[in-house]
């Protein structure tokens, strides 16, 4: 078994990394709040994968 | 006992040669308990470095099956270890005739001990045990096995087990005072000392039992007190890899534990990798070098996930 330890909580990573973030944060969000996500992708070593963001299509802009 | 067992089949007197050295016991002051069968059935042996040398030794304070452990106790003083005077028939004449040989008694205190462990003894009369010691001059004192590498427990009579607080005075300290008897068919002859210990008496322990209070269960996991249950201290230090879990009902098999977090002394909180379901019966174990869990996992406080 492979332990990682963050804050006092030793993890399972085979098991962390199997489960969604959306299941991580449900589960230890109460324990690591804000940080959550962060701990999440410290163990799993997955990378957060940044949405990318919305260009602005210059023919929707409102007429003046 | 009667010890008359005369070997007729020789003609002559034993022979009475010593070698220039041989190692003396002295008086005895660590002893180790011992089930008198290994969890086979057979009688219990052992080989002598399982008992001389540290790294085998430890395993054996910590196995897992109660009848493969050594059970010590405690650093004694004031020891008396002797046998009691033979029994001779006088007849009217004079003569006098060897009759039984006198039983052999152990009698020792253990300073400040908890009160506690009088009971834990005193529960250990109704087993088939014996004994090896540590003695004062860190030697091994044990008895003869099949072949010079073997050595087997001192058997005692477990009627004459018995422990007793004594509490402290003015003079003196509390104690506990442990004394038996020797079973009949143990013989001074067959007991041997072994030297080259690479450990002392000090470094031997027993285990603790512990057990576990059960809180904050749902499907996603429980929160889990872990104390000994004679002294009440708090388990710490337990990982992840020390705890274990199976369900026990209504599907069994093991549960994988997604993380444990230790959030005050003794008090762990334990995830599920998967949620279990309603009126699932789970089980937790553990494994740690110094305690016994056995009542944690012998079905007597299972978890029902509400």
């Amino acid at each position: 078994m492979i332990i990682k330890v963050i804050n006092g909580t030793q993890f399972n990573v085979r098991s962390i990394q199997k489960m969604s973030l959306s299941k991580f944060k449900e589960l230890y969000k109460v324990r690591f709040g804000e940080n959550t996500e962060s701990v999440y992708f410290e163990i799993t070593g997955k990378v957060k994968k940044e949405k990318p963001k919305k260009k602005k299509d210059k023919n929707e802009e409102a007429p003046n | 006992m009667s010890d008359k067992n005369c070997n007729c089949d020789v003609i002559s007197l034993g022979n009475t040669g010593k070698p220039d050295c041989s190692l003396i016991a002295d008086i005895a002051a660590f002893p180790l308990l011992d089930m008198a069968k290994d969890s086979t059935g057979a009688p219990k042996e052992r080989n002598k470095t399982d008992l001389t040398v540290w790294a085998n030794l430890e395993p054996i304070l910590n196995a897992a099956d109660p009848l493969d452990r050594i059970y010590p106790i405690g650093k004694f003083e004031n020891v008396e270890h002797n046998r009691e005077d033979d029994v001779f028939w006088t007849a009217n004449s004079g003569k006098t005739a060897f009759v039984r040989e006198g039983f052999k008694t152990f009698q020792g205190f253990i300073v400040n001990a908890p009160r506690e462990l009088t009971g834990k003894l005193n529960s250990n009369a109704c087993q088939s045990f014996g004994f090896h010691f540590l003695d004062d001059s860190n030697q091994l004192v044990t008895k003869k096995g099949t072949d010079s590498t073997k050595c087997r427990p001192i058997l005692i009579d477990s009627d004459t087990f018995r422990t007793k607080y004594v509490e402290a005075t003015n003079d003196a300290p509390a104690m506990l005072m442990l004394s038996f008897q020797w079973k009949s068919t143990e013989k001074d002859a067959d007991v041997v000392v072994v030297g080259g210990l690479d450990y002392t008496g000090s470094d031997v322990y027993g285990l603790l039992d512990a057990d576990a209070i059960y809180s904050n269960e749902s499907t996603a996991g429980f929160t889990a007190t872990i104390v000994t249950t004679c002294f009440g201290g708090a388990v710490e230090g337990l990982t992840l890899s020390d705890f274990t879990a199976a369900e026990i009902s209504p599907t069994p098999g093991a549960i994988v534990l997604a993380s444990a977090t230790e959030t005050s002394a003794g008090v762990y909180d334990i995830v599920f990798d998967t949620a279990q379901t309603s009126g699932d019966v789970i089980r937790l174990s553990a494994s740690k070098d110094r305690f016994d869990f056995s009542e944690m996992s012998d079905g007597t406080n299972d978890i029902t996930i509400p």
